[in-house]
C-alpha cells in the first residue's frame, strides 16, 4: 500500500478577542491508502480544527494556516481556493461533520441533498444523479422511499447514514469523519461502525476519523494519533498504541477506559487540558504528567518509534 | 447575583450609545421633576386649559431668542397698560360734573415707549365699566410724532372687549384718511397695527416702504356718564411677536410650560404602558406554558384571535365615545396591546425553560407552581424582556401622540402629542411657525432616540448570541 | 411521488388552512361585533341619533309656516308623531341587543347599508359606494409600502449576513434607532422640508387639484403625491427591518447545516438562497403578517397627516360627525382586509413549510 496522505508541520491558528487560539500547532502524520487513522484526545485539544484544516474548511477569523499537505504526491496547500474546490473538495477528500443530525437542511428533501454535490461539480446529469442517489442510499441501508422525505422525518441514526452517503456519492478517496457516532445511542453506534467498515472495504476508502471515544475507535483504526493541546504526542499503529502506549498522556487516556476482562479500576487524568490560547512552555502535558522531569520545560523532541511511528516525550529521548 | 449585576452594568457603560441614551433620559427625568415641583399637576392642567390665564400673552409668538439673530428686533411679550394698577405712564382722574344733572367725567391717560423694529401682532382693549347709566367712551391714539386719531367712540354700559386688530371700520376709516391726506390710495390692504404705528407719509403707501414710528405713544381715554358713581377702568394690550424660550401657540399658551409638563406625562405613560404590557404578557405566557394542556391551548387561541383584530380603530372609537382621561387610556391601551406576538414569543421561551432539569428538581422538592413560575422561570427570561421593555417605550409615547392627532386623546392633557397635533392642525407648517411644531417633535425624537439607544445596547449585552463570531 | 402521498399532503395543508381560516373568521366576527357594541356603548349612538332626528324634524317644521300657526299643543303632537315616524324609518325603536345581531349579520355579509350623513364623491349614500371609493387609495399606498419594505429588508439582511462587521453592517446596525419613531412622524417632517421649505412636493392629497385629464399625467400626479408618504414609511420601517433580518440571517448562517454546506464547497449564492433563505421563509412570513397587522393601524394616522383620501381619513370624518353606520362599515372593511391578508399569508406559509405538509 502506498502512502496517500502526508501532513507535515500543519499550523492552524485563529484570532479571538482573548488572543490567538493555536488549534493545530505543528502537526505531522501520514496515512496509507485504504488505512484508517484515528485521531484521539480530550475535548478541546484541537482535533476538530485539525480535521477541518485538512479540507480547508477554515473559520472566518483564521490567523495562520500553513504547512504541507501532500495528497498523492501533490501539496494541496499550494492550490488556490478555486482549484482546491474544484479538484480536491468532495472529489478526493470529503468530510462528515460532527452533529450530523443538524447537518441536513430542514426544508430540502433527502434526494436533493444527495444530488447536490454531483450537480454542483458537474459530475452527472439530474437523472443520473437521482439514480446514484438511490443506489447510495441503499448502500447505507436506507430504503429509497426516503428519497422524497425531509430530514425531520428521519431518526438520528438515519440522518447520520444520509450524511455518510452524501460524503461518498462523489467517490472520494479519503473521508474525514468528525465524531461520527458520539451523538448516537450505543446500538446505533454499533450499526454505523459496521456500515463504515463495510463501505471502507467495498470502496477501498481511506478514513481519518476524529473521536474522543477510544473504545469505538479501536474497532476501525489501523493507525492512531494521540492529540494533546494542539500537538500530536504519539503516533503509531493501533496495535502498538492501544496495547503499549508510550507517552504518559496516552497511557493515562487508555487507562481511563474500563476493560471488560480486567479487574483494574479505571483511572482518570487529574487537572484539565490547557487553554489553546496560551499553552504552557515546553511539554504541554507537563503540569499533569506523573513522570514530569526538570527537562520537560523544554519542548520535547520527536522520537521515532518503529517504522512510521513517533512519540514526543523526553522520556524516550536518547541522551 | 449582585456581582454579576455590577459587571453587567459596567459592561453597559462601555458602550457609547448607552451612555448617550441614558444621559438623554436623565435630562428628561430632571425636567419632569422640575415641572412637577414648580407647578403641581392639577394646577398645570387648569392653567393649560383656561383661556383666561393666557389672555395677555401674544398669540403664535416666536421664541424670544430669535431677536438675537435678526437685525430687525421683533416686539417681545406684551405691553400691558391697566388703569386698575397704578404704574408708570398711567394716570387716571375721576371728577364729578354738574351739567343739568349730576354726572361723571373720567380721564385715563396711558403712555408707553415703543422702540422695536416691527409692528405688534395684535392690539386689544378691555373696558371694565361699573355704572347704572350708559357712558360715552372715547379713545384717542397719539403717535410719538404727534399724529393722533380718534379710534373709538361708543356708548357702553357694561364690560366690553374691543379687539382693534381686524376692526374693518377702523381700517377703512384710516385708509380713507390716508388717501385724502396723501392724494393716493395705499397699494395694499392696511392693518390696524399699521394704522396705529406707521409713519403717515409717502412711505405708508407701499408695503415695502412702511416706516414704524418709534418713541413714546399716548392713549387718551375719556368717559362721560350720568351716573356720578360710575367707574371705568381700561386695559390695553399691545401684543408682541416673540415670547419666552419656546414662543406661544394659537391659544396664547407659553409652549415652554406645555413642553415641560409633556415630559413627565410622556415618561410615565410610556414606561408604565411598556412595563405593564410586557409583564402581563409574560405572566399570561408563563401560565400557559406551565399549566399546559387546555389552559395553554385556550390562551394561544384567544391570543391568535385577538391579535388579528384591528385594535387602533376600536381604540379610536372607544376613546371618542368615552373621552378618556389619559390614565384610563393607559389601561385600555395596555389591555389591547397585550395580545399579540409577545405572548407567543415568551411562551416559546418559557416552554424551553420548563424543560430544564432544575425546574423538575424544584417540583420534586415540592415548590408550588406559583413559586416556580415567579422565582425560576421568570428570572431566566428577564434578560430578554428588559431590552423589550425599554425598546417599546417610544412606541407607546407615539401611540398617545397618534391618538391626539386622530382627535381622540385626552382633551385636557398636556402632552407633546397634543401640542404636535394642535400645531399641525393650526397650520404651523403652512405658516412657517416652525417653533410650534419643532418643540414637541424634537422632544419626541429625543425621548425615542434615548430609549432606543439604551434598548439596543441592552439587547446586545443581555443577548450576546453574536458576540463570538 | 405517489398519488396517495400527494393526496395526504393536500389534506394536511387543507386542514391547516381550514383551522387558520376558522380562527381568523372568529377574529373577524368578534371584531365586528365589538365595533357594533362599542359604537353604541351606553346608548350613546342611540342618544345622538335620536336627538339629531329630533333636531331635524324641528328644523323642517320650523320652516313650515302652517305648522308655526298652530297652537302649541297641536305643534307638539305633530312634531312627536313625525319624530316617531322618523325613528321607525331608521329602525331605532327596537331594543339595541336585537338590532345588534342584525347589524352583525349585515356587516359580515358586507351589506353595509346607507350612511347617515356622508356621501361618496359620486353622490351615493350607500356605504359600499363610499368605501369602494376610498379603498383603492389605501390599498395602493400601503401595499406598495409594505412590499417595498419587505423586499428591501430581506435583501439588505441577506447581504449583511455575509459581511458581518463590515462598514455597511455597522451602518445598518447603527441606524436601527431610526425606527423608534413611526412613519407618520417622519411624514410631518418630510412635509416640513419638502413642501413647506423647498416647495417641491405637495402637502398632501392623492392627486393635483384639478386632477389631470389623461391617464398618464394622472398616474404621474399620483406618483408625485405618493413620494412623501411612501418615503416616510421607508425611513421609519426599513432600519429595524434590515437590522432584525440581518441578525436573523446571521444566526441562521451559523446553523450546522449551513456550515456543512460551506464545507462541501457549495457556492455562497446558493447557500444564501437554499440554506439561509429557504429554511427561514416560515418565520419571515409570520413576521410579515405581524407587520401587516401593525401597518393597517399606522395607516390611519399617516393618511390623516397626508390627507390621503383613503379609509383612514374616512374613519376620521365619520367619527367627527357621528356617522355610526360608516364607522361600523370602515372597521368591518379593515377587519376583512386584515383577515384576508392573514389567510393569504397562511396559505403561503403552508406551502413553504414542509413540516405542515408532512405533519399537518
Amino acid at each position: 500500500m502506498e502512502e496517500i496522505l502526508r501532513v507535515e508541520n500543519l499550523y492552524l491558528y485563529f484570532r479571538t478577542s482573548r488572543g490567538d487560539v493555536k488549534a493545530a500547532d505543528g502537526v505531522s502524520f501520514s496515512v496509507k491508502r485504504g488505512e484508517s487513522l484515528a485521531i484521539i484526545g480530550e475535548s478541546g485539544c484541537g482535533k476538530t480544527s485539525l480535521a477541518r484544516a485538512l479540507i480547508r474548511f477554515l473559520p472566518r477569523n483564521v490567523s495562520m494556516y500553513k504547512g504541507k499537505i501532500i495528497l498523492d504526491g501533490i501539496d494541496i496547500m499550494k492550490l488556490s481556493d478555486k482549484e482546491f474546490d474544484e479538484k480536491i473538495r468532495w472529489r478526493k477528500i470529503s468530510y462528515v461533520s460532527q452533529a450530523a443530525m443538524n447537518s441536513l437542511n430542514p426544508v430540502i428533501k433527502i434526494v436533493d441533498h444527495l444530488v447536490e454535490p454531483l450537480i454542483l461539480k458537474n459530475m452527472a446529469s439530474k437523472k443520473e444523479a437521482v439514480e446514484r442517489a438511490r443506489e447510495i442510499l441503499k448502500l447505507v441501508g436506507i430504503s429509497e422511499d426516503f428519497l422524497d422525505r425531509y430530514p425531520f422525518e428521519l431518526s438520528g441514526g438515519m440522518r447520520q447514514r444520509v450524511v455518510i452517503a452524501i460524503s461518498l456519492i462523489t467517490r472520494p478517496d479519503i473521508v474525514i469523519l468528525d465524531e461520527p457516532t458520539s451523538a448516537l445511542d450505543v446500538m446505533t453506534q454499533a450499526n454505523i461502525m459496521n456500515l463504515l467498515k463495510e463501505l471502507k472495504r467495498r470502496f477501498k476508502l481511506t478514513y481519518i476519523f476524529i473521536t474522543h471515544d477510544i473504545g469505538t475507535s479501536s474497532e476501525l483504526a489501523d493507525k492512531v494519533a494521540v492529540m494533546y493541546a494542539g500537538k500530536i504526542v504519539e503516533f503509531g499503529t493501533a496495535e502498538q498504541v492501544y496495547t503499549d502506549p508510550l507517552h504518559p498522556y496516552s497511557k493515562a487516556l487508555l487507562n481511563s477506559v474500563p476493560r471488560l476482562h480486567e479487574e483494574r479500576v479505571p483511572t482518570f487524568v487529574p487537572g484539565s487540558p490547557p487553554s489553546l490560547i496560551n499553552p504552557p512552555e515546553g511539554c504541554r502535558f507537563r503540569p499533569r504528567c506523573p513522570n514530569a522531569m526538570p527537562i520537560c520545560v523544554k519542548d520535547p523532541p520527536v522520537v521515532k518509534i518503529g517504522k512510521n511511528g513517533y512519540v514526543k516525550c523526553w522520556l524516550y529521548a536518547k541522551k | 447575583m449582585s456581582a454579576r449585576l455590577r459587571e453587567t452594568i459596567k459592561l453597559l457603560f462601555k458602550y457609547k450609545s448607552f451612555v448617550i441614551g441614558l444621559f438623554i433620559i436623565m435630562l428628561f427625568i430632571v425636567l419632569s421633576a422640575y415641572a412637577m415641583l414648580t407647578i403641581p399637576y392639577d394646577k398645570a392642567i387648569k392653567m393649560w386649559n383656561s383661556i383666561e390665564y393666557w389672555k395677555d400673552y401674544p398669540k403664535l409668538a416666536y421664541p424670544a431668542w430669535i431677536n438675537k439673530f435678526s437685525a430687525k428686533k421683533l416686539p417681545e411679550g406684551t405691553i400691558i397698560l391697566d388703569s386698575r394698577k397704578k404704574g408708570l405712564g398711567i394716570s387716571k382722574t375721576v371728577q364729578e360734573i354738574v351739567f343739568g344733572g349730576k354726572g361723571v367725567l373720567i380721564n385715563i391717560n396711558m403712555e408707553f415707549n415703543y422702540n422695536y423694529d416691527d409692528f405688534p401682532s395684535e392690539v386689544a382693549m378691555w373696558f371694565y365699566i361699573n355704572t347704572t347709566q350708559p357712558m360715552l367712551v372715547k379713545v384717542t391714539w397719539i403717535k410719538p410724532d404727534g399724529t393722533s386719531h380718534l379710534i373709538y367712540k361708543e356708548v357702553l354700559s357694561t364690560y366690553q372687549y374691543y379687539r382693534l386688530t381686524g376692526d374693518l371700520k377702523l381700517i377703512s376709516d384710516f385708509t380713507a384718511y390716508i388717501t385724502k391726506l396723501l392724494g393716493r390710495k395705499p397699494e395694499y390692504q392696511m392693518t390696524t397695527e399699521i394704522a396705529l404705528f406707521a409713519k403717515e407719509d409717502e412711505s405708508i403707501l407701499s408695503k415695502e416702504t412702511i416706516k414704524l414710528v418709534k418713541g413714546r405713544y399716548k392713549i387718551k381715554i375719556e368717559a362721560r356718564g350720568d351716573d356720578p358713581n360710575a367707574n371705568l377702568d381700561v386695559k390695553v394690550d399691545i401684543y408682541g411677536k416673540v415670547y419666552g424660550l419656546l414662543g406661544t401657540d394659537d391659544k396664547r399658551r407659553d409652549l415652554l410650560i406645555g413642553i415641560m409638563w409633556g415630559a413627565p406625562l410622556a415618561l410615565s405613560f410610556g414606561v408604565l404602558a411598556s412595563v405593564m404590557t410586557v409583564f402581563l404578557q409574560m405572566i399570561i405566557a408563563a401560565v400557559g406554558a406551565w399549566y399546559g394542556k387546555w389552559v395553554d391551548h385556550l390562551i394561544s387561541r384567544v391570543n391568535e384571535i385577538i391579535m388579528v383584530i384591528p385594535f387602533l380603530p376600536l381604540l379610536i372609537m372607544i376613546s371618542y365615545f368615552y373621552k378618556f382621561s389619559i390614565w384610563t387610556l393607559l389601561f385600555v391601551v395596555v389591555g389591547l396591546s397585550i395580545f399579540g406576538p409577545g405572548i407567543k414569543t415568551y411562551r416559546a421561551m418559557f416552554l424551553q425553560v420548563r424543560e430544564m432539569p432544575y425546574i423538575e428538581a424544584a417540583q420534586a422538592y415540592g415548590a408550588s407552581n406559583f413559586r416556580i413560575i415567579l422565582r425560576y422561570m421568570v428570572p431566566k427570561v428577564l434578560p430578554t424582556i428588559i431590552p423589550n421593555i425599554v425598546l417599546s417605550v417610544p412606541s407607546f409615547v407615539f401611540l398617545e401622540a397618534a391618538l391626539a392627532i386622530l382627535g381622540v386623546g385626552d382633551p385636557q392633557a398636556i402632552t407633546w402629542g397634543k401640542i404636535l397635533d394642535e400645531a399641525y392642525v393650526g397650520g404651523a407648517l403652512y405658516w412657517g411657525l416652525y417653533h410650534w411644531i419643532l418643540a414637541p417633535s424634537l422632544c419626541l425624537v429625543l425621548i425615542s432616540v434615548g430609549f432606543a439607544l439604551m434598548g439596543f445596547t441592552l439587547d446586545r449585552v443581555f443577548n450576546p448570541r453574536l458576540r463570538e463570531m | 411521488m405517489s398519488r396517495k402521498h400527494r393526496r395526504k399532503e393536500l389534506i394536511r395543508i387543507g386542514r391547516f388552512i381550514g383551522i387558520r381560516a376558522l380562527t381568523v373568521f372568529a377574529s373577524l366576527v368578534i371584531a365586528i361585533y365589538l365595533t357594533i357594541l362599542i359604537a353604541n356603548m351606553g346608548g350613546h349612538i342611540d342618544k345622538i341619533m335620536i336627538s339629531e332626528v329630533k333636531l331635524r324634524v324641528y328644523e323642517t317644521l320650523r320652516n313650515d309656516p302652517t305648522w308655526k300657526a298652530l297652537p302649541s299643543a297641536e305643534r307638539e303632537k305633530i312634531a312627536q308623531s313625525l319624530i316617531q315616524q322618523e325613528l321607525e324609518r331608521l329602525g331605532l325603536t327596537q331594543p339595541f341587543i336585537i338590532r345588534s345581531f342584525k347589524y352583525l349579520q349585515d356587516a359580515l355579509t358586507l351589506n353595509l347599508g346607507r350612511a347617515m350623513y356622508i356621501t361618496s364623491g359620486g353622490g351615493s349614500k350607500r356605504i359600499w359606494d363610499i368605501i369602494t371609493e376610498r379603498l383603492p387609495p389605501t390599498i395602493l399606498l400601503f401595499t406598495t409600502a409594505n412590499v417595498i419594505i419587505f423586499f428591501t429588508e430581506i435583501f439588505i439582511g441577506l447581504v449583511l449576513s455575509r459581511k458581518y462587521g463590515s462598514k455597511l453592517d455597522k451602518l445598518v446596525v447603527g441606524s436601527a434607532w431610526l425606527s423608534s419613531m413611526p412613519g407618520w412622524f417622519y411624514g410631518i417632517f418630510l412635509i416640513l422640508i419638502f413642501a413647506s421649505w423647498f416647495k417641491v412636493l405637495p402637502y398632501g392629497g392623492m392627486v393635483d387639484a384639478p386632477p389631470p385629464e389623461d391617464p398618464l399625467n394622472y398616474a404621474l400626479s399620483v406618483l408625485k403625491h405618493m413620494i412623501l408618504p411612501l418615503g416616510s414609511w421607508l425611513i421609519a420601517y426599513i432600519p429595524i427591518g434590515a437590522y432584525s433580518r440581518r441578525t436573523f440571517f446571521l444566526l441562521f448562517s451559523m446553523e450546522d447545516y449551513v456550515e456543512y454546506a460551506r464545507a462541501r464547497g457549495v457556492p455562497p449564492r446558493i447557500i444564501e438562497r437554499r440554506y439561509i433563505l429557504r429554511p427561514t421563509l416560515p418565520p419571515i412570513i409570520t413576521s410579515f403578517v405581524l407587520t401587516l397587522i401593525a401597518s393597517w393601524m399606522g395607516a390611519m394616522v399617516t393618511e390623516t397627516v397626508f390627507s390621503w383620501p383613503g379609509l383612514g381619513t374616512l374613519m376620521r370624518e365619520a367619527i367627527g360627525i357621528n356617522d355610526a353606520p360608516v364607522i361600523i362599515g370602515v372597521i368591518t372593511i379593515y377587519a376583512y382586509l386584515l383577515a384576508i391578508s392573514v389567510i393569504i399569508l397562511d396559505i403561503i406559509y403552508a406551502i413553504v413549510d414542509p413540516r405542515i405538509r408532512v405533519k399537518g
